[in-house]
């Protein structure tokens, strides 16, 4: 993980600590809040749930960052808040007696922490690989094995559990920890990384085409929130003054997931309300006795039922205001590249069944190269051999020079390799202008911890891809679009959409598999317009898949035609259109027909 | 004049603050093929899943069979007819070819119908019977088009609703599915296409309607529609 948190040029240093002035100048007045009221004695019974909803604040916004923001299920929660918990809690109980600037206290937070963080990576790294429910059934386990652990280490107090732990931990402290969670995971969510969480959860293939490590961000996002689990622990164990290992069952777990699914999947303030209000219902249910639990559950059933994507859906409080910033098209020149694809002999097998084969293909800088034949013949195929998503079984892939073999598609996206794709796989909750915003992911520098501490690198690189965006949605027509969510756009916008994004990419050579789909013969023709102007604007080759003959003619200066996924023609559009096995095995007699007057008057240029 | 089949009145549909259908209204008549056709975004698709009961209308009235069709369930419609092959395919990637097409059959009990759909459908597309135990999602992008179309055949509609069976079709195969579709309809199947190619579209349908921007422009029959110096100028390309 080294570098994970590698700070950006000293020179930001200053802005950045600007950026938490508000924040550090809220510590005291908590502060003066707790001198002036936390410790009267009737404010008691209050400011112990206010300090419990703190804790579950903590628990439920970090617990968002996987579950909600990246789309994985973790329910092992509870596990990372125990060795956050104890691992402080020992440390306490063993330093020394007077730490009257609670330095050594801060000390054991982030040693319970930066164990939680570990434990979040040992889980994570092997597991994050696999998809889905496994991580659940993992990190499941890993709560339930952490509690066994320590109910039979002597270290930790066995059963009985650990006291008594200094009460260091109070309303100042647990506030300003909850707080600092909700400011880190607000900026982590506003900056490039955030976006690349949310693509990891809306569309892995199509986040891998971005650029985006997928198991990499995975990774990331279990080891902050494992970590920010731990500080919770911390705090709980020194707000209690005990420790016991019946806290942390797996029923803890599911609470903490109730929040984040009740919040909503991925709104920060959903977590942070739903965090208050699961807290507070048992507690004002106590009344009803036995009756408690079951009237527990069945609001949260109720409340699931009335608002069935959570709270706040996936939006926040502040996306309710209506406050949008408004689109300012900027030129700006995207550097133009060199050369490119060499396909050498690639064969590609499923099985028994060999999908491509022997097939070659060298694209030049700015070509326009097509790619054409029957239903499943291959062409998608070969795109994916070309991106990575699937090795050749033989063969030879570059990709700038550089062999792609053993590369990752993400790896590949960054040599410059950017792609549509032919059924549409843009991230459908998230906005045009955010699908855009993502393109440009792999091109941002700034780090993780950058992008918290909002340093100026982080600030103008927002700001670079923020134009960048709006100027693509600018070329490709979508401007009027910027804020719509993807799923709302008709079906040919969604695709000039893929387009923006994949272009945002800064890629050497686009590969549009289907473009003209779902588009007729006159927003056709603007394609064709469009396809021209990107590869002359941005300088990129591209390799077209296409079945609509008009514009394959019109637009390509090469064409390949695949059959059964043997290359069986290549040459210009105009030896394509008169190629006899073409015709047999695609075009078909009556395209031949129709166009053979004006095959032979040569109108259809190459 | 009987009562048609379906008829759309005045609907109106909202995605959010998008006021994406505005009014609509139209017939379609047993045993015609009806085609809407229009730029990208006109709403063609959203009459679509509006009939269907994917979308609920916000205004207006849709009546099938002489029944609103306000509140009632897609599977319900189904049942009486009414099936939907979407825009995008929406097959099931991890079952079998075969397995898409039986769930196509899912309300269906009479076996020997099934078993002759199906083999009716095999027929149309050979392609699907050599790939019968693979799994769909392993289907290149016009082969799962077929199956998409297929599968909707299997559940023995009245009324198809198909929204752009030629996306991503060689030209070859796109004539073949015009043919296919003019065929199920003279078999008693009544159709309502969307379709983006209008020329191919309007060549077999009964009648036609222009959508722009959530609203019937325009109306006739295809061939009427084919020779609309309009729809030549704005739909074919001319």
């Amino acid at each position: 993980m080294a570098g994970l948190f590698g700070g950006s040029a000293l020179a930001n240093t200053k802005r950045a600590a600007l950026n938490w002035v508000p924040f550090v100048a809220a510590i005291p007045l908590l502060w003066v809040i707790q001198h002036f009221f936390a410790e009267q004695p009737d404010w008691e019974y209050a400011f112990q749930n206010i300090n419990h909803i703190g804790i579950a604040i903590i628990l439920a916004v970090s617990l968002n960052l996987v579950n909600g923001l990246t789309g994985q299920f973790s329910i092992g929660h509870a596990g990372f808040m125990a060795v956050g918990g104890y691992v402080s809690a020992v440390l306490l109980m063993r330093g020394p007696t007077d730490d009257p600037y609670r330095l050594f206290f801060i000390c054991s937070i982030a040693g319970g922490a930066g164990a939680a963080a570990l434990a979040g990576w040992l889980v994570g790294k092997p597991s994050l690989r696999l998809r889905g429910d496994y991580l659940a059934i993992v990190t499941l386990g890993f709560g339930e094995i952490i509690r066994v652990v320590i109910e039979n280490t002597r270290l930790f107090g066995g059963a009985i559990g650990l006291s008594p732990i200094p009460r260091y931990a109070d309303f100042t402290w647990i506030w300003t920890a909850a707080i600092a969670t909700i400011l880190i995971s607000k900026r982590l969510r506003d900056s490039t990384h955030g976006r690349a969480f949310l693509s990891v959860r809306e569309d892995e293939v199509a986040a891998e085409a971005m650029g985006v490590d997928t198991t990499g961000y995975k990774v990331r996002a279990f080891v902050i929130s494992a970590g920010l689990a731990g500080v919770a622990g911390a705090l709980s164990g020194a707000f209690e003054g005990n420790l016991s290992p019946q806290s942390f069952t797996f029923v803890r777990s599911f609470e903490i997931v109730a929040m984040v699914v009740l919040g909503g999947m991925g709104s920060i303030t959903g977590s942070t309300l739903a965090a208050a209000v699961l807290t507070l219902l048992p507690e004002y249910l106590r009344a009803l006795a036995n009756l408690r639990m079951v009237i527990y559950s069945v609001l949260l059933v109720v409340l699931m039922l009335v608002r069935p994507r959570g709270l706040f859906g996936t939006r926040e409080v502040w996306d309710l205001l209506p406050w949008r910033k408004r689109a300012r098209p900027l030129p700006r020149k995207v550097e133009l590249s060199e050369a490119l694809i060499d396909v050498r002999h690639a064969t590609i097998r499923f099985g028994g069944l060999t999908a491509v084969s022997d097939f070659s293909l060298q694209v030049e800088p700015r070509e326009l190269v097509a790619l054409i034949g029957p239903n499943g013949a291959g062409k998608t195929t070969v795109f994916n051999l070309l991106t990575g998503v699937y090795p050749p079984t033989e063969g030879t892939i570059l990709v700038a020079g550089r062999d792609t073999r053993g590369l990752a598609p993400h790896d590949i996206a960054h040599l410059g390799l950017a792609r549509t794709f032919q059924n549409i796989r843009l991230f459908r909750e998230l906005t045009a202008f955010d699908n855009v915003r993502l393109g440009c992911h792999h091109l941002t520098r700034e780090s993780m911890g950058a992008a918290v501490r909002k340093g100026q690198l982080s600030e103008v690189e927002e700001k670079w891809v923020a134009q960048r965006a709006e100027e693509l949605l600018g070329v490709m027509g979508l401007l009027h679009r910027r804020d719509d969510l993807a799923k709302n756009l008709p079906y040919g916008e969604q695709r000039r959409l893929e387009i923006a994004r994949a272009l945002a990419t800064g890629p050497k050579a686009l590969l549009l598999d289907e473009p003209a789909a779902g588009t007729n013969a006159k927003e056709k023709a603007e394609l064709m317009q469009l396809i021209r102007s990107i590869r002359d604007r941005f300088g990129v080759a591209i390799v077209l898949i296409e079945h609509d003959m008009k514009l394959v003619m019109n637009v390509s200066e090469r064409i390949l035609v695949l059959d059964h996924g043997v290359t069986i023609a290549e040459g210009l559009p105009r030896e394509i259109q008169t190629n006899a096995r073409v015709i047999e095995a695609y075009l078909g007699e009556k395209y031949a027909r129709e166009h053979a007057t004006q095959i032979a008057a040569g109108q259809v240029k190459p | 004049m009987s009562e048609p089949l379906l008829r759309l009145d005045g609907l109106d549909v909202h995605y959010g603050a998008i006021h994406a259908l505005r009014g609509i209204c139209l017939e379609v008549r047993e045993g015609e093929i009806v085609t809407l056709i229009g730029a990208n975004g006109a709403g063609k698709t959203t009459t679509l899943r509006a009939v269907s009961g994917l979308l609920k209308a916000s205004g207006g009235t849709i009546t099938y069979r002489g029944h609103s069709v306000a509140g009632v369930k897609p599977h319900k419609l189904v049942e009486q007819g009414l099936s939907h092959a979407p825009e995008g395919r929406g097959i099931f990637p991890n079952l079998t070819v075969r397995e898409n097409l039986m769930l196509g059959a899912f309300l269906r009990r009479d076996d020997a119908g099934i078993a002759h759909d199906m083999e009716r459908g095999f027929k149309l597309f050979p392609i699907l019977r050599e790939r019968e135990r693979q799994m769909a999602g392993t289907l290149s992008g016009g082969e799962q088009q077929m199956l998409s179309m297929a599968r909707a055949l299997m559940a023995k509609p009245k009324l198809l609703l198909l929204d752009e069976p030629s996306l991503g079709l060689a030209p070859q195969v796109t004539e073949t599915i015009f043919r296919i579709i003019e065929e199920i309809n003279r078999g008693g199947v009544t159709i309502l296409l969307v379709e983006q190619n209008a020329h191919l579209a309007l060549g077999i349908a009964h009648h036609g309607h222009v959508l722009e921007t959530g609203q019937v422009v325009e109306s006739g029959t295809g061939q009427e529609l084919l020779r609309s110096p309009e729809v030549r100028k704005a739909y074919l390309g001319e």
